[in-house]
């Protein structure tokens, strides 16, 4: 079996984290009035592995409340997500939580 | 009688659809629409065209990540237009290959070509519905048949139709 070396580094203080802490970025869709309910539940439930029943939470969140925070992470991770969203044609943003 | 169908769903994970000529003219076409404003040069960032700023949206809000927003547009916005204009490669020649029976269209797609369908579904609709300034109002019901003006609602309500249907037989529902 290969070492991973990531065990290590748990114990050692990271010095970047510490000055200037990642803030997590979260991924936001916001509501229109073009996409499908149907539609917006099937994409959560593909890009993001979500259940039935979390994607659809989310869905009508982004329908009553006009957005919803999908998923956080990184900045790069966000920037993922962001772009696979767009390409499923839902209108996605990013922020600093 | 075999049961009239849109799609199903087939034993290889893949989908069975079934058009009439004219509803495969009416997709073929609103395909070339599509492709025609994917072309080469489309804007960047689709900055001034509302029907591309909603295909190619900014990612960051915020006015001081002007330069994070440039630099993720410049990573992503190229494979963005070559994804959409894939799938309307895969649509356009799907509807090409399709074969007659019956007075209807039949088509067979791979798991991967539905996703394809969905994707270009989707997109004539964002598109359609930008153009037409659609609101979750919208009242389908009230419009006029006979105006003229009223067809490209007709359009973009049975794209929707068909999109809904499409998503079904995916989920599996």
């Amino acid at each position: 079996m290969t070492p991973t070396t990531a065990p290590d580094k748990v114990d050692q203080p990271d010095i970047d984290e510490v000055v200037d802490p990642a803030r997590p970025w979260v991924v936001i869709v916001w509501n229109d009035p073009i996409n499908l309910m149907s539609y917006v539940v099937y994409v959560f439930q593909k890009l993001f592995g979500y259940s039935r029943q979390k994607a659809t939470k989310l869905m009508l969140d982004v329908h009553h409340k006009g957005k919803a925070v999908v998923s956080s992470g990184n900045r790069e991770q966000a920037e993922v997500d962001v772009s696979r969203l767009h390409a499923h044609g839902l209108w996605a943003t990013m922020q600093r939580d | 009688v075999a049961r009239r169908y849109l799609f199903r769903r087939n034993r290889r994970g893949g989908v069975e659809v079934s058009l009439e000529p004219a509803e495969a003219d009416v997709i073929a076409q609103i395909g070339r629409e599509l492709s025609a404003l994917l072309s080469p040069g489309a804007e960047l960032g689709g900055a001034g065209d509302p029907v591309l700023e909603r295909l190619f949206p900014r990612a960051y809000l915020d006015p001081t990540e002007e330069e994070a927003e440039a630099d993720w547009q410049r990573l992503v916005h190229d494979d963005l237009v070559d994804g959409r204009r894939a799938a309307l490669e895969t649509v356009e020649r799907t509807l090409a290959e399709a074969r007659l029976h019956r007075g209807r269209l039949e088509m067979t797609l791979t798991a991967d070509q539905a996703e394809a369908w969905l994707a270009v579904l989707n997109d004539a609709r964002l598109a359609l519905g930008t153009r037409l300034e659609v609101t979750e109002d919208l009242d389908l019901a009230g419009l006029d048949p006979g105006d003229p003006d009223t067809a490209p609602y007709a359009v973009y309500w049975w794209l929707g139709l068909l999109q809904e249907h499409l998503v079904e037989t995916l989920a599996g529902s």
